[in-house]
C-alpha cells in the first residue's frame, strides 16, 4: 500500500495542483541560473514547496484525517511519505542541475566544461543538502503539523538561504573550476551523501515513533 | 458477534475526558449515535477509525483489535467524517483514482450507479459541489467498496429534507441488498426514527442510553405536571427535568416507575426521540 499513498500524492500533485506543481518546476530551472550558491541549494528550497505545501494544503482541508480512514497502518503513511520525498528531491535535482547548466553555460564555453565534468558530484551535493534539510522538515511536521512547523521551518530555509548567498559570494570571486576542484573531491561526496543517508534513515525512525503514537484531530 | 465492541475504553482530550466501560453495537442493524454538542461523539468515531488513540482500552471491529489490525479492519468500513476530508481542488473522478485504489473490493459498477443517482458530475471539482452533493459524493466512496461496516459522523447535518431523504434512501437500500451494520451520529432525531434500530445516547463522555429504539419509545415515559410535585428527592429519580414557573416535567425509564412516583396526580405522554433527548440533556430547576 506505500506505492498506492505515493501515487495518491502524486495524482493530487499533479491533478489538483497544477499551479503549485508548475510553480516549483520553474523555480528548479531558474533559480540556479542566479548562481551556483543558490543552484547547489535549489532542490532543498523547492522541495520545501512541493513537499510541506502540499501536505499543509492536506492538513488544511483535513484530508491528513482522511488519510487514516484508509485500509493502510500508520507505519505505510509515514514511509510513503518517505519515499515521495526522495522522489521529489531526485527530480528536483535533475531540474536543477539542467538549470545549472544553463546559468554556467550563459558565462562561458570553458567554465561550462569544467562544469559539466563536476556535474556528477555537484548533484551528489544538492541531493544530500535537500535530503539534509528534509530529515529535518518532515518530523517536525509529523510531530507539530505543518502550521507549527512553519517556524521552524522558515528558520532553517533562511539559513539555508543565507548559507548560499555566502557560497555565491565565494564562488564570485574565482573561476567556478577552481571552486568546483577544492570542494568538491570524490572522498567528500561519499562522506556527504553516506551521512546524509543516514540522517533520513534516523529521520524515517524518528517519525514512525512521532506517528504510532500521534493523535490526529 | 456484534459488529463493534469497546472494552474500557478512556481517552483525555484537553478538559474533556471520554469514558466507555462497555459498548456494543449490533451487527446487521442501524444504530443512531445521538448527544449535544462536545458530547463526544466525533472523539468515539475517531477513536473507531484509530485516529485517536486510546489512553487506555481497545477497540474491537469484526471481532479484531483496531490499533494491531487496522489496515484489514478498514477494509470493510465506509467511513464519511465531519468534515470528510476530500481535497476541494480535485476532480471526483480524480478523487476516485486517488482513493479507490486502496480497496480490494472496490465495485466501480456500483460507484457508477450510485454516482448516476445522485447525478454527480464527475468532471466537476469538489469545492463545486452543492452541500447536499459534497455529502452524497461522500457516502458513494463510502459505499462503493461494499463495506460491512459504515460509520457516518452527521451524515444529514445541514442538508435540506429532500437531500436528507434520499441519503436515507440510499443507506436503507444498501442495508437491503448487503449485510451492513450502520453507526452513525446526528442531531437530527426524525431521520433516526425513520432509520434506526438502536440508541446510543452519550452525554459528557459517557453512554447514558444504549437500547432499541422501539424500547426506548414504547417504555420511557414523560411525566408533565405542576413543579411542587417535582421535589429534589423525586429530581433524583429523574433521567432529566425541565422545572419552570409554569410547570413541571421530567423524563422516567418506564411508566410503572413513574406511577410508583407521581400517582394519578400528572398527565404520563409518550415521548418523541427529540424530546427523549431534550430532557436527558436537561436537568434545570428554575
Amino acid at each position: 500500500m506505500i506505492w498506492e499513498l505515493v501515487k495518491k500524492d502524486i495524482i493530487f500533485l499533479v491533478a489538483s495542483l497544477k499551479s503549485t506543481l508548475l510553480s516549483i518546476i520553474l523555480l528548479a530551472l531558474c533559480l540556479p541560473l542566479t548562481g551556483i550558491g543558490f543552484g547547489i541549494v535549489t532542490p532543498a528550497l523547492v522541495c520545501y514547496v512541493g513537499f510541506y505545501g502540499v501536505l499543509a494544503y492536506e492538513e488544511r482541508s483535513k484530508m491528513h484525517l482522511l488519510n487514516l480512514a484508509l485500509p493502510v497502518t500508520r507505519k505505510e503513511i509515514c514511509i510513503s511519505r518517505y519515499v515521495y520525498a526522495i522522489g521529489l528531491v531526485i527530480f528536483m535535482t535533475i531540474l536543477s542541475s539542467i538549470g545549472s547548466i544553463l546559468g554556467v553555460a550563459a558565462i562561458g564555453k570553458e567554465d561550462l566544461r569544467e562544469f559539466v565534468l563536476s556535474l556528477p558530484f555537484y548533484m551528489i551535493l544538492m541531493f544530500s543538502i535537500a535530503i539534509l534539510y528534509l530529515s529535518v522538515m518532515i518530523p517536525c511536521i509529523f510531530k507539530w503539523g505543518t502550521i507549527k512547523a512553519r517556524y521552524i521551518l522558515v528558520g532553517i530555509y533562511v539559513v539555508i538561504l543565507i548559507g548560499s548567498g555566502s557560497i555565491n559570494g565565494v564562488v564570485a570571486t574565482e573561476k567556478i573550476s577552481e571552486s568546483l576542484n577544492r570542494y568538491l573531491s570524490g572522498h567528500n561526496m561519499l562522506l556527504l551523501i553516506i551521512g546524509a543517508l543516514i540522517c533520513w534513515v534516523i529521520s524515517l525512525k524518528i517519525s514512525l515513533k512521532i506517528w504510532e503514537k500521534k493523535d490526529v484531530n | 458477534m456484534e459488529a463493534v465492541v469497546f472494552k474500557d475504553i478512556k481517552k483525555k482530550v484537553g478538559d474533556f475526558k471520554l469514558d466507555i466501560p462497555k459498548l456494543m453495537i449490533k451487527k446487521g442493524y442501524i444504530t443512531g449515535f445521538i448527544g449535544e454538542n462536545g458530547a463526544g461523539k466525533t472523539t468515539t468515531m475517531r477513536l473507531m477509525m484509530d485516529m485517536l488513540i486510546p489512553d487506555s482500552g481497545e477497540i474491537e471491529i469484526e471481532g479484531m483489535n483496531v490499533r494491531d489490525s487496522g489496515k484489514e479492519v478498514k477494509q470493510d468500513i465506509g467511513f464519511v467524517g465531519e468534515p470528510t476530508g476530500f481535497p476541494e481542488e480535485s476532480k471526483l473522478k480524480d478523487i476516485k483514482r486517488m482513493f479507490a485504489p486502496f480497496y480490494t473490493s472496490w465495485d466501480e459498477k456500483l460507484f457508477e450507479t450510485y454516482s448516476k443517482k445522485f447525478q454527480l458530475q464527475l468532471t466537476k471539482k469538489y469545492k463545486e459541489l452543492s452541500t447536499g452533493q459534497k455529502k452524497q459524493f461522500d457516502l458513494v466512496m463510502a459505499l462503493s467498496h461494499r463495506p460491512k461496516l459504515i460509520i457516518l459522523d452527521e451524515p444529514t447535518a445541514g442538508l435540506d429534507p429532500v437531500v436528507r431523504n434520499e441519503i436515507l434512501d440510499v443507506l436503507m437500500e444498501h442495508m437491503q441488498s448487503e449485510e451492513v451494520t450502520i453507526f452513525y451520529s446526528t442531531h437530527i432525531t426524525t431521520d433516526l426514527e425513520r432509520a434506526g434500530d438502536y440508541i446510543v445516547y452519550i452525554k459528557d463522555g459517557k453512554i447514558m442510553i444504549n437500547t432499541e429504539l422501539n424500547v426506548l419509545l414504547e417504555e420511557y415515559c414523560i411525566v408533565k405536571g405542576s413543579k411542587d410535585l417535582f421535589p429534589k428527592e423525586i429530581q433524583k429519580e429523574l433521567l432529566g427535568y425541565k422545572i419552570s414557573k409554569l410547570g413541571a416535567e421530567g423524563l422516567v425509564r418506564s411508566k410503572k416507575q413513574a406511577e410508583e412516583l407521581f400517582g394519578r396526580e400528572v398527565v404520563y405522554e409518550k415521548p418523541s426521540l427529540e424530546e427523549i433527548m431534550i430532557l436527558l440533556a436537561s436537568k434545570e430547576a428554575i
